[in-house]
């Protein structure tokens, strides 16, 4: 089994076009139809008549934001994916392991049952209550789950093995204590609760892409530099020790930016599932394990699929659209059975 | 040219004493092998001496500077380790391995893939440079890590080599002929002035291939020196409970040890 690894150029360029065209697609796709004429006006400034300067609000104040905001997510549920599954050394990890995901669903639920009265409080700065209580869920159990499993007996600091067991402990008593959420309040609740939790772009407005953008761009830029120590860390934690890697505080640094991110993207978003867990493999059956190309490549190509299954929710079953969450799983999950059969032998042992 | 010292270190676990008031010194040039039964506390030293564990007592010190204190990137280009195995499940290729190990210096790529190739060669894994690391049997792993550990040391181009290369039973899963050829290598690169310390449990390769050997029981150094002199009959029964004959090899008449 010995094979060349395809070249940066054919990867970067590649997934570089795709995002492109998933942008184009994005862009022209929904209830109103655009041809090609009004999105090049657009671009060019020569929207002269009437019907083009609707299709030019179109773009700019509903379609360019959910783009936007739907590349970010989708961004950092791929990058933050493929740098837990490498500093859990699990290719079954994704940010949901820390509990981030199950969190930041309670602090959703918990809003929702609160009931709308309540969201007039927290509009902080243009925030709604709801992307606060999930934001601020999301970390309370990723900060959790971090001090239950620190150890304090100087020999090995955080077992990554005992904080992924941690967090499947926490996220399960997360989501036992939503599904009692869910039990007790009254059907529009119940009905809202469980929309959120599919995952959606719809109503992304520019605010949301600011705050997307203050959230997760210290994790888009900051995770990429901890490549060369993830792949150290993928032979052990001992080993990465003696090749210089400061263990402790790369755990900590990443741990904290992918809480941050990831509680910011499920606040914004709801639960898209899928693209965290399985973007980083697919590449990883393509490019190697290397995270130094593994990680960029990560967030283009997650970047690329989460704006292309908006696009075809809106397409689908237009007027109406399908939630996100629902297509990128959809569109993924047979993409990688495929890859999967054809290369038996990736799998780790 | 490194050198690590390890100045009556102690260990303790619980209750239980691992290692107790243990001195050593690794100079370069040398190859030193860590012999004893099983539990004698070989890898709790290699593992004091390679600041995996501190030491409950005692010092270790790398070219007379406390261990703890080096900056961890600086230690890494000084000194290599290679534990007793690796959790590596992930599809690197051989060579992608192998170039793990020029991760803490900044030479660049040119000499980065100079010492991965020779690294490569010199093990014999040319051929499976391209290979993926979780389809290779245990011996080949075991010689892919220690290229990888090689590689971090590799020797400047002026052949000279600063480093202090720690070793936990780096023979176990290879054949006969790699465990020959290995400390054959080791052997080579200690005259390049490298500072070697290897855990074996071989009392032969000690015999054949070490400068010094050190003799472990019940954490205690029980003999230290050169191994024709550590290795007696007599030594070998206190520790192992092994009755046994040193005999001359009847071609070049080095002392053989038989069961």
């Amino acid at each position: 089994m010995s094979q060349r690894r395809p070249s940066n150029c054919s990867v970067f360029g590649g997934l570089f076009a795709a995002l492109v065209l998933a942008v184009f697609l994005g862009l022209v796709s929904g209830p109103a139809s655009l041809n090609w004429r009004d999105f090049s006006g657009f671009w060019v400034g020569t929207a002269a008549s009437s019907s083009s300067l609707d299709s030019a609000l179109i773009i700019w104040q509903l379609r360019l934001p959910r783009v936007l905001l739907g590349g970010l997510v989708g961004a950092v549920l791929a990058l933050c994916g493929a740098a837990t599954q490498g500093l859990f050394r699990n290719p079954l990890a994704d940010p949901s392991i820390i509990g981030v995901t199950s969190g930041a669903s309670l602090g959703a639920s918990i809003v929702i049952a609160l009931g709308a009265s309540w969201t007039g409080l927290a509009v902080l700065s243009g925030i709604s209550a709801l992307v606060l209580g999930a934001f601020c869920g999301g970390l309370a159990a990723t900060g959790l789950v971090y001090r239950l499993a620190s150890r304090t007996d100087g020999f090995g600091g955080t077992s990554v093995l005992t904080m992924l067991l941690v967090g499947v402990a926490i996220s399960a008593l997360a989501g036992a204590i939503n599904s009692g959420l869910a039990y007790v309040v009254d059907n529009e609740s119940l009905r809202r609760m469980s929309l959120w939790r599919m995952g959606g772009l719809d109503g992304a407005l520019w605010r949301d892409v600011r705050l997307a953008l203050l959230l997760m761009l210290p994790g888009l830029l900051i995770l990429p530099r901890y490549a060369g120590a993830l792949n150290a860390l993928l032979l052990g934690e001992s080993e990465a020790r003696h090749l210089g890697v400061r263990v402790s505080q790369v755990k900590r640094v990443v741990i904290v930016v992918v809480a941050l991110a990831v509680a910011g993207a499920v606040a914004l978003t709801g639960v898209i599932a899928f693209v965290g867990l399985v973007v980083p493999h697919m590449l990883r059956l393509w490019l190697g394990p290397d995270h130094r190309r593994l990680l960029p490549a990560a967030a283009l190509a997650g970047a690329a699929l989460l704006i292309f299954a908006d696009a075809l929710g809106r397409w689908l079953i237009a007027p109406a659209e399908l939630p996100v969450g629902i297509l990128t799983a959809l569109l993924g999950a047979p993409l990688f059975l495929s890859l999967l059969r054809q290369r038996q032998v990736y799998l780790p042992t | 040219m490194s050198q690590l010292e390890l100045r009556a270190v102690s260990l303790s676990r619980g209750d239980r004493l691992c290692v107790d008031q243990l001195s050593l010194s690794v100079r370069p040039g040398t190859v030193t092998a860590l012999l004893g039964p099983n539990g004698a506390g070989k890898s709790s030293v290699l593992n004091i001496a390679a600041g995996q564990w501190p030491p409950s007592a005692g010092r270790v010190l790398l070219d007379g500077v406390a261990l703890s204190t080096w900056p961890a990137r600086a230690r890494a280009t000084k000194m290599a380790v290679l534990p007793q195995q690796s959790a590596l499940s992930f599809p690197f290729q051989v060579e992608e391995v192998v170039a793990l190990g020029r991760l803490p210096h900044g030479t660049g790529r040119d000499r980065d893939q100079h010492c991965v190739s020779q690294a490569l060669r010199l093990f014999g894994m040319e051929g499976l440079r391209r290979q993926l690391y979780p389809a290779l049997s245990g011996g080949e792993r075991q010689r892919v890590q220690l290229a990888r550990v090689l590689a971090q040391l590799w020797p400047d181009p002026a052949g000279q080599c600063e480093g202090v290369l720690l070793l936990d039973e780096p023979t176990a899963a290879l054949d006969w002929a790699h465990q020959l050829e290995l400390l054959q290598h080791l052997r080579g690169l200690a005259t390049q002035d490298m500072a070697i310390l290897l855990v074996l449990h071989d009392l032969n390769l000690a015999l054949r291939f070490a400068d010094q050997v050190g003799l472990l029981s019940q954490g205690c150094m029980q003999a230290f020196g050169p191994p024709q002199q550590v290795l007696t009959a007599t030594t070998i029964r206190q520790v192992f409970g092994v009755d046994v004959v040193l005999q001359s090899h009847p071609h070049d008449g080095r002392p053989v040890i038989i069961q």
